[in-house]
């Protein structure tokens, strides 16, 4: 299990990692990184909707009610144009980190 | 059994203060869990207890809606701990005085005192959507902004009620003070009495009816498309 504070800080860039691929909903978004990460990030259920009730306030994804399969009300969040283009500097800061953690270690085992 | 306990699940997540657009969005969660827990053969009463432990108790759920208010810059709160004292100042002077029901310096120091503590704790912006809630009660609270404004309304009950208290202490003071001079006592009594009188109208007809209104129109808020809880 990852350390909480580096699930904290990864959270909105995976989300809106996630949903740059498409619509989805809170329940499917949980089961995708779980998946994703093998098991090792797992967010605080209660905590995921708060987050993307900001993310939404903020003008970086959409949502829309709609029906689940079952015939549930369901929420669907989309990326908006801003929240493109937010995913696209988180990602160039956490490869910039990446870039550095994986040099740090190269050098280390040198 | 589902049914009963889902809708048992939606009365106490209520009752802790979560909107039913909030709970529309938890209970497909929570569904979803469950279902995915049927499926995979867990008995109903044992998946039913993840499914819910997993999404959280209802007022932590709350308090993390709550979290999505805006906070205020640390010079904000300091601003507002200065104002507070200078009015404390301004009403312990022995010179205030009574005239009819209006006593300007325990209106000034409850009024003031919730203003600043509403402003300090929750920014311009959620006070003055609460407020306009309460004046216009024929629109629906957006509901994005439901815990917010409700937070505002709790907020403003609990800080009336605060200033109330502070006046009767600060008139009291100003009587001990003025002991020798029977004549001058009824400075101190007039905003010891007046505040309290101006803090329990503002807390108990002002924001407890605004806080109880905004309950109300939450649970019957529909979710788009979707019927009335």
């Amino acid at each position: 299990m990852a350390a909480p504070p580096l699930v904290a800080a990864s959270t909105v860039p995976l989300l809106l990692s996630l949903l740059a691929a498409g619509e989805s909903y809170g329940y499917a978004l949980i089961q995708r990184v779980q998946l994703l990460s093998g098991g090792r990030l797992e967010w605080s259920e209660g905590t995921l909707y708060p987050v993307l009730h900001r993310l939404e306030r903020e003008g970086w994804i959409t949502s829309r009610w709609g029906q689940s399969p079952e015939g549930r009300k369901r929420k669907y969040y989309t990326l908006t144009a801003e929240g493109r283009r937010q995913s696209g500097r988180c990602r160039e800061d956490w490869e910039a980190v990446d870039r550095a953690l994986r040099s740090a270690w190269e050098a280390a085992l040198a | 059994m589902r049914d009963a306990l889902l809708a048992e699940w939606r009365a106490s997540s209520r009752r802790a203060g979560l909107s039913d657009l909030e709970l529309d969005e938890l209970q497909d969660h929570l569904e979803s869990a469950l279902d995915a827990s049927l499926e995979a053969a867990v008995p109903m009463p044992k998946a039913w207890a993840e499914a819910c432990a997993r999404l959280g108790r209802a007022r932590e759920l709350e308090a993390e809606f709550l979290k999505l208010q805006p906070t205020m810059h640390p010079i904000s709160k300091l601003l507002g701990v200065s104002l507070s004292v200078t009015l404390c100042v301004l009403v312990a002077s022995p010179s205030a005085s009574i005239v009819g029901l209006i006593h300007p310096p325990s209106l000034l120091l409850v009024v003031g005192l919730v203003t600043i503590g509403l402003l300090a704790g929750h920014g311009p912006r959620a006070v003055a959507d609460a407020l306009a809630s309460g004046l216009d009660r024929g629109a629906r609270p957006a509901a994005t902004n439901s815990a917010s404004q409700r937070a505002v309304a709790r907020h403003g009950h609990r800080l009336a009620w605060a200033a109330g208290v502070l006046g009767v202490i600060l008139g009291t003071i100003t009587c001990l003070q003025e002991l020798t001079d029977p004549s001058a006592l009824g400075a101190g009594l007039a905003t010891a009495l007046m505040s309290l009188l101006y803090a329990a109208m503002l807390a108990e007809l002002g924001f407890a009816n605004l806080a109880q209104w905004l309950e109300r129109a939450h649970a019957r808020t529909p979710a788009p498309g979707g019927e009335a809880a």
